[in-house]
């Protein structure tokens, strides 16, 4: 019985084949990036960044995006965890009242300082997962439409997307390369760390090599076929394919503006109003009360 | 002093044109998988104790000027984004980091006139000295600020970041840079793409 595939291979990830968040233009996926891209950054309180955790989360599963394909990210997500705390172990912060929670020598935990590292931890953990949606909801293609759509220069465009097509060839000769050297016997696992590191440095050769083949190559069908990166032909802009196929419409404008205004609306309760600050969590105001004993 | 590679013969007409700006593409997108491969190798946390990714940016200035320069500090953002290991603010505030940390090494080449084949003594005290310990500390210096002005780490923090960041980052990209030049240097000198001066 065949198999049904739900994901699709990508040159920078995996996407669902069928996803409810292919109804919404790209221009508009590009601006839900971008407000969740920095939407943590105003927020100190851990709370609220977990619960905007759990909304990517949730947009994962709405877009049906395979959360199995997440597995790759869990040693980053677990040596940023350490790494913060361990920074604001022993390296403590003057932020806030010091409260001395344990001694070990001349090692102190303090309360605000591991505070401060969890509203760090969940700020940049809800950044990444932030990150790894679009990734993982967007092709190549989605990208370019998106910003030729924000009316960026099509030669900006064209370099992206010609780096992002790159990458697909330099991961498809290294995957050449890595298969051969299997054939022939090599077991990677077997190697040591330093092994490790001298045999990744060994792969650049052959290939870089076949990268400046590839650059004659191209360069040669791209002048062939009459390209000029100004997508201009005597002064006159040059009709385009992904453009005309994905128009922006009305209602895309609408939805952008309205992510927008809530983005703005949203920085300035922060902003000016600091609601959004340490001192407002919930959780540290009892945590600090039990500490204090009041 | 000997101009060597970078002289410009009699007759000699360089241009930028179209096989640069393929070059940069293919560049970046070079940069992408090594950055990306760095940073989810040996992660730890945003600063990877392994990051060959610097190598690509050095050597990508000695090899191509400017257009090494642009790729140096586009494919961070990516690379970075793909591999969970930083955000994009973050990312973008590293640019001029990754900028500097892309111009150094190209720039001491062609001011020095040292051969990117590594040919001379001088050659490599130079790779040593401007793309891997200068550069570094400049990228590392630029990323730790960046990471104390996020609140990503704790102040007092900063020097013990940056003498991470710079010493897992120097090790591995004078490693792959020292091979990329020695071994790759001696093909690329004679491909047109390669630039003499800073833009062809």
């Amino acid at each position: 019985m065949a198999v049904e595939r739900k994901m699709q291979k990508t040159i920078i990830g995996f996407v669902p084949y069928q996803s409810p968040i292919y109804a919404l233009h790209p221009l508009v996926r590009l601006v839900i990036f971008l407000v969740t891209g920095f939407i943590p950054l105003f927020v100190e309180i851990p709370e609220v960044n977990i619960l905007f955790l759990i909304a990517i989360i949730g947009l994962f599963i709405y877009s049906k995006v395979d959360l199995k394909k997440l597995k790759m990210y869990m040693p980053m997500v677990f040596t940023v965890g350490l790494f913060i705390f361990v920074t604001y172990l022993f390296f403590p912060i003057a932020k806030g009242e010091k409260i001395l929670l344990y001694q070990l020598g001349a090692v102190k935990l303090y309360y605000n300082s591991i505070m401060w590292a969890t509203c760090i931890y969940f700020r940049i953990i809800a950044l990444l997962f932030a990150s790894i949606f679009y990734f993982s909801t967007n092709r190549e293609r989605d990208m370019l439409i998106a910003f030729r759509s924000l009316k960026m220069p099509f030669v900006a465009t064209y370099f992206l997307g010609l780096s992002l097509r790159a990458t697909g060839i330099f991961m498809e000769d290294y995957q050449i390369i890595r298969e051969a050297e299997q054939a022939r016997g090599l077991d990677v696992s077997d190697l040591s760390f330093v092994g490790k590191i001298k045999h990744f440095s060994m792969y650049m050769i052959p290939l870089f090599t076949l990268s400046i083949r590839r650059c004659e190559e191209i360069s040669v069908g791209l002048y062939s076929k009459g390209t000029v990166i100004s997508n201009k032909i005597d002064g006159r802009k040059r009709p385009d394919y992904l453009m005309s196929k994905n128009p922006v419409t009305q209602k895309d404008i609408f939805y952008s503006a309205a992510i927008v205004l809530f983005f703005l609306a949203f920085c300035s309760l922060q902003v000016f109003g600091g609601v959004f600050s340490l001192d407002n969590s919930p959780i540290n105001i009892a945590i600090l009360k039990l500490l204090k004993g009041g | 002093m000997s101009k060597g590679v970078w002289k410009i013969e009699d007759g000699e007409v360089r241009k930028a044109g179209l096989s640069h700006f393929v070059m940069m593409a293919l560049f970046t997108g070079i940069g992408i998988v090594v950055g990306t491969f760095g940073s989810i190798a040996v992660p730890l946390g945003f600063v990877s104790a392994f990051w060959p990714g610097q190598a690509i940016q050095s050597v990508g200035s000695i090899w191509y000027g400017g257009w090494g320069g642009i790729a140096a500090f586009v494919f961070p953002i990516i690379s970075n984004a793909i591999s969970g290991s930083a955000a994009l603010p973050v990312s973008l505030a590293y640019i001029p980091g990754n900028l500097a940390q892309g111009l150094i090494a190209g720039w001491a080449f062609r001011q020095f006139s040292a051969d990117p084949r590594l040919v001379k003594a001088s050659d490599w005290v130079n790779f040593t000295v401007w793309g891997v310990i200068v550069s570094n500390l400049i990228g590392a210096g630029w990323g730790s600020t960046v990471l104390t002005m996020f609140g990503l780490i704790a102040p007092d923090a900063h020097f013990t970041v940056f003498a991470g960041w710079f010493m897992g980052n120097a090790v591995a990209s004078w490693i792959l840079g020292v091979l990329m030049l020695k071994f790759v240097s001696p093909i690329v000198v004679k491909t047109k793409t390669f630039c003499k001066g800073y833009w062809a």
